[in-house]
């Protein structure tokens, strides 16, 4: 059982601090969206600040996974990883724990901020409707780190398929800018009616999950084929 | 036979790492693995620790084919450092601690401390010497029952490689263990090992005990090794 949160143990210590700075940016958002004068920051704050913050806190939730698990794809580590007396998943298993208990925590966090973000537009009738454009972005953040995963760990693993995976990565890549393309202009297009309409939150919590699915597929795929 | 190798074939991109190795080791002997650079010492080695499949042949260690089971009586010195560069030296340690049975934390520090290792310096900090110091720490901290180490004397400074390897391998080895190395410093393995194989171009080409390979050709390993890499 022991074994299960060596890493976990390990990676928090690692990861800490940037933890800690996720937890202030967040507070520091959520309070400011929720607390501040609408009015007076609509004036006198540019609106870019604040889609910052909001995009920062969507680009947490990948980063920090990006970070706590590169460190198992490096050359020197797979060595003593893969040389443990324990199956590769329980070795891991704290590790991805932390990292989807993260994404999880972000993504609740990203909806509290833009769902603010979304109240302050309302209020203040903004024509620019900056939440849409940051929930979309999301969306397509969580759907690309899930294919990534997934066709990275296909790559790594079984390198016989390589080029189908890389061929699978640029099809998917290709049509997502595209649909993502296609959809801001129809926002843009269209933003004074999308200043009444609700955001999906069901629909990004469903790209969320999909996009995880990939993420837990490919590490599945990557542990148990992979070699070095 | 405690660990046998039989009829094993790796293939890579192109190439054929290794190509019908065979070849057995008693418990408790030291075998010294020669060969040039690229000659399939490092992929043979991690056939054995499990961290490589073979494209044909089956290994055994202890009776059991090479898997999960296998290591956890297997210490895995790669060529390379292995460790956590971010974690500090007793933290590696504690962390290995969790996955082998019988680790003894204070024969750790007591190998630590003869090898004048800091405890709690960051890995990533400590020099390439140091770092292959940790790996031969690390191999003697638990009773692993076969020890491989791959080139485990690359960046120890020349005058402490015999010592080191002296009482690593008289005074600190857990009973009966098999060690399986592989190096260029043959003149400095030359007293240790007691049978040694050369593999040249992922084949084995010469074979035998030690003693007798010496009797029979007149002069030293390093003699033997320098003929065949010719």
């Amino acid at each position: 059982m022991k074994t299960l949160f060596v890493l976990f143990i390990n990676d928090y210590k690692r990861i800490r601090v940037a933890l800690l700075f996720l937890l202030i940016l967040y507070l520091i958002t959520i309070l400011f969206l929720k607390f501040g004068n609408r009015q007076l920051m609509m004036n006198s704050i540019p609106g870019f600040f604040v889609v910052f913050m909001t995009f920062g806190t969507t680009l947490a939730a990948p980063a920090i996974f990006g970070l706590l698990l590169n460190d198992d794809l490096k050359y020197n580590t797979v060595y003593l990883l893969f040389s443990l007396p324990k199956k590769r998943f329980m070795i891991f298993f704290g590790k991805y724990f932390l990292a989807i208990t993260i994404c999880l925590v972000t993504s609740i966090g990203s909806s509290m901020c833009m769902k603010l973000f979304q109240e302050m537009e309302y209020h203040n009738d903004i024509l620019v409707d900056y939440s849409q454009l940051v929930i979309l972005t999301s969306m397509y953040v969580f759907w690309i780190l899930g294919i990534t995963c997934f066709t990275a760990a296909i790559m790594l693993s079984i390198k016989r398929y390589r080029q189908v995976a890389g061929l699978v990565l640029f099809v998917t890549l290709m049509v997502l800018s595209y649909k993502f393309h296609d959809m801001v202009e129809w926002m843009i297009k269209y933003k004074i009616d999308f200043l009444r309409w609700n955001i999906r939150y069901d629909e990004y919590r469903v790209m969320f999950l999909i996009g995880l699915f990939f993420v837990v597929l490919g590490h599945y795929i990557y542990n148990k084929f992979s070699e070095i | 036979m405690f660990v046998q190798v039989n009829d094993v074939w790796k293939k890579y991109p192109g190439k054929w790492a290794l190509q019908g190795v065979t070849f057995d080791v008693s418990k408790g002997k030291v075998l010294g693995v020669l060969g040039e650079n690229g000659a399939g010492k490092s992929t043979l080695f991690r056939i054995i620790a499990s961290v490589t499949r073979p494209s044909k042949g089956n290994i055994m260690v202890d009776g059991i084919p090479v898997g999960l089971e296998t290591r956890k009586i297997v210490a895995f010195l790669p060529e390379i450092n292995p460790f956590y560069g971010w974690m500090k030296v007793m933290e590696q340690f504690e962390f290995l601690a969790a996955f082998y049975e019988g680790w003894d934390m204070d024969k750790t520090r007591e190998l630590l401390k003869f090898m004048d290792l800091p405890d709690n310096d960051k890995i990533g900090t400590l020099s390439r010497g140091q770092q292959a110091k940790l790996k031969m720490v690390f191999a003697f901290s638990w009773p692993a029952k076969l020890v491989l180490m791959d080139e485990p004397l690359g960046g120890i400074d020349p005058p402490a490689r015999k010592k080191i390897i002296n009482t690593f391998f008289h005074e600190f080895r857990f009973g009966e263990q098999t060690i399986i190395m592989s190096t260029h410093m043959v003149s400095e393995v030359e007293e240790f090992v007691e049978d040694v194989f050369y593999l040249k171009k992922g084949k084995i080409v010469l074979s035998g005990e030690a003693d007798r390979l010496r009797e029979e050709k007149g002069t030293s390993l390093v003699g033997i090794f320098e003929e065949i890499a010719g």
